[in-house]
């Protein structure tokens, strides 16, 4: 996402905050209201987020509770609020995935930047997340049509070139990806070579 | 005999270097405002008594002054700030000191200290309604022209999304130096004359805000054709540039001489009484005389000189200004102001094009335009 569009979202931003509804919690409302977000406070922590949120501001309190994905990717830009910077704290953090942090007691300053770094770094990291998704895939379709491609050289003794051609026009007529009639003729290779040698041979 | 004990308050504008004269007419609008008070009894019975320092038109000074003011002389409140690269330099004071600034003028938008108390425009206060116009009314190829600090930076950003969320184009964006000379801005005027465009839009202040329109006036350019347009170009630099020459160019601002009203009427004679008959007022200057006021009242609803106290007290709080009924937002400490665009004359006052008809609601987050103006109109 563009810078530009990023702070031009802020507007429409729908925020979580799951932090008590103290004197920091709603100088941290108040703030976000003052961006223009829309915000909705979680107290106490929710074991799932509200659907549609773009932001979520996290309480992690020294001997509290993780939240409900961690550890792992959470599902939104996540800010981890801290008053504790003791390495079980950090652990924490890490493991839950925090993109920016805001510090506690908490002022006004500083939060509109942590609110547009998080959501960057959250799309960006979205974005490099589906294209090795992406590039996974494709290796994996690579490596199948090269092994369906042997099979067919061996067996036939096609050319490489026809032997792809073959795969390629299965996978038309049958309008399914190359790669599905590659491991077809994987699968079906494997079940052959498994039977024992038939009478019908010379 | 001694008096009663007065109310300290600091004052810190300029009164030399580059944005001095725009600065002295907001110290002469505070000094004015705590004369006029004072005139009526004080607040409580004690006068307010001013502690006023000269920062010279540079950051550092009022950093230094604002930390002496708020230790050494130990006032909780302070009046000033013009550019917003004085605010930012104050603003650390204030945090760690607990001081209340309240902040005279028009600035760029995009913050929020609980310490300060923002008098003057954001951008949806003037920017959004000052586009608007020139689009209709001039064309849409726009020309920008800015000192180099963090306001024009600014403006220029958020006037260029404006211009482009509704069809129009930048042509160039150029800076000079605060302190920049005639023959940067003879270099500007050819520049524009080369890239013809609909509309000057400056962000140029202080000492070259004269030498921009002077350079236009000499290169033989029509404002009636092709403005200069601006934030920042009141009564006071047509003044000081010659009102022949500031003539036809278009200002956008919630305050004019040439508004209206009783309030403004009385601030304009106090102004003449004061600084001689051909005095002029202006928008930072406005800002400056009611801000006092409303710090007054506040005062006298909490008999503390205290910031929390006085923040408190401020949030919601109403005044009969001179560019009308003003009130402190309690969601963002700025002010609902009086949008209006307005043509510089050759007396050296603005004919006012177009006016809001209710104050507007500010909005310092905002980007681009929110239909404000229109349903204000």
């Amino acid at each position: 996402m563009s810078s530009h569009a990023l702070i031009r979202d802020l507007r429409e931003l729908r925020v979580a905050v799951a932090h008590p509804r103290d004197r920091d919690g709603e100088e941290l409302v108040r703030h976000l209201q003052r961006i223009g977000c829309q915000v909705q406070v979680l107290w106490p922590p929710p074991s799932a987020l509200p659907e549609r949120t773009d932001v979520v501001f996290w309480l992690f309190e020294a001997g509290g509770g993780r939240p409900p994905w961690s550890p792992g990717e959470p599902p939104v830009a996540l800010i981890a609020i801290v008053d504790y910077e003791s390495p079980t704290s950090l652990r924490t953090i890490l493991e839950a995935n925090a993109k920016a942090v805001i510090g506690k007691p908490i002022r006004p300053f500083g939060i509109l930047t942590n609110l547009v770094l998080a959501r960057a770094l959250h799309g960006y990291e979205k974005r490099l997340n589906a294209k090795v998704a992406k590039l996974e895939e494709t290796l994996r379709s690579t490596r199948q049509v090269e092994k369906a491609k042997r099979i067919l050289m061996g067996l036939r003794g096609l050319s490489e070139q026809a032997a792809y051609e073959t795969i390629r026009r299965q996978a038309m007529q049958k309008r399914l990806p190359m790669a599905a009639i590659a491991s077809s003729i994987i699968h079906a290779n494997d079940i052959l070579a498994s039977l024992p040698p038939g009478d019908g041979g010379a | 005999m001694a008096g009663p004990e007065p109310w300290r308050v600091g004052v810190l504008f300029s009164s030399t270097g580059v944005t001095s004269v725009i600065e002295s007419t907001q110290l002469a609008a505070t000094l004015l405002a705590i004369q006029e008070i004072n005139d009526a009894g004080g607040v409580l019975g004690r006068p307010l008594a001013p502690v006023a320092y000269d920062p010279g038109s540079q950051s550092d000074r009022f950093h230094r002054l604002a930390e002496r003011l708020l230790l050494d002389d130990g006032v909780a409140v302070i009046f000033g700030c013009y550019t917003s690269s004085s605010r930012k330099a104050v603003l650390p004071a204030l945090e760690r000191r607990n001081g209340l600034l309240l902040y005279p003028t028009l600035y760029e938008g995009f913050e929020f200290s609980p310490n300060v108390i923002y008098t003057g425009a954001a951008p949806n206060q003037n920017s959004a309604q000052l586009a608007a116009f020139l689009l209709e009314a001039y064309g849409s190829r726009f020309y920008l022209v800015g000192s180099d600090y963090v306001f024009p930076r600014e403006s220029n950003r958020i006037f260029k999304e404006l211009v482009e969320e509704r069809g129009g184009a930048i042509v160039a964006e150029r800076y000079v130096a605060l302190d920049a000379g005639p023959a940067d801005f003879d270099a500007i005027i050819r520049d524009v004359r080369a890239r013809a465009p609909d509309v000057i839009f400056s962000t140029v202040v202080g000492r070259g805000t004269a030498l921009l329109y002077r350079a236009y006036a000499e290169a033989g350019l029509d404002p009636e054709r092709l403005p200069i347009a601006s934030l920042t170009t009141s009564e006071a630099e047509a003044a000081l540039m010659g009102p022949q020459i500031a003539a036809g160019h278009i200002t956008a601002a919630p305050y004019f001489q040439s508004c209206g009203g009783e309030a403004n009427r009385r601030f304009v004679a106090a102004w003449r009484k004061r600084h001689g008959p051909q005095a002029a007022t202006n928008l930072c200057a406005e800002a400056a005389y009611f801000q006092v006021f409303l710090l007054a009242e506040a005062l006298a609803r909490t008999g503390r000189l205290d910031a929390d106290h006085l923040r408190d007290a401020l949030l919601g709080a109403e005044f009969e200004a001179p560019q009308g009924r003003v009130a402190i937002d309690p969601d963002n400490q700025h002010t609902y102001l009086w949008p209006r665009i307005g043509r510089a004359r050759p007396d050296g006052q603005f004919e006012i094009l177009r006016g809001a008809k209710a104050p507007v609601k500010p909005d310092p987050y905002l980007i681009g335009f929110a239909g404000g103006w229109t349903a204000a109109l």
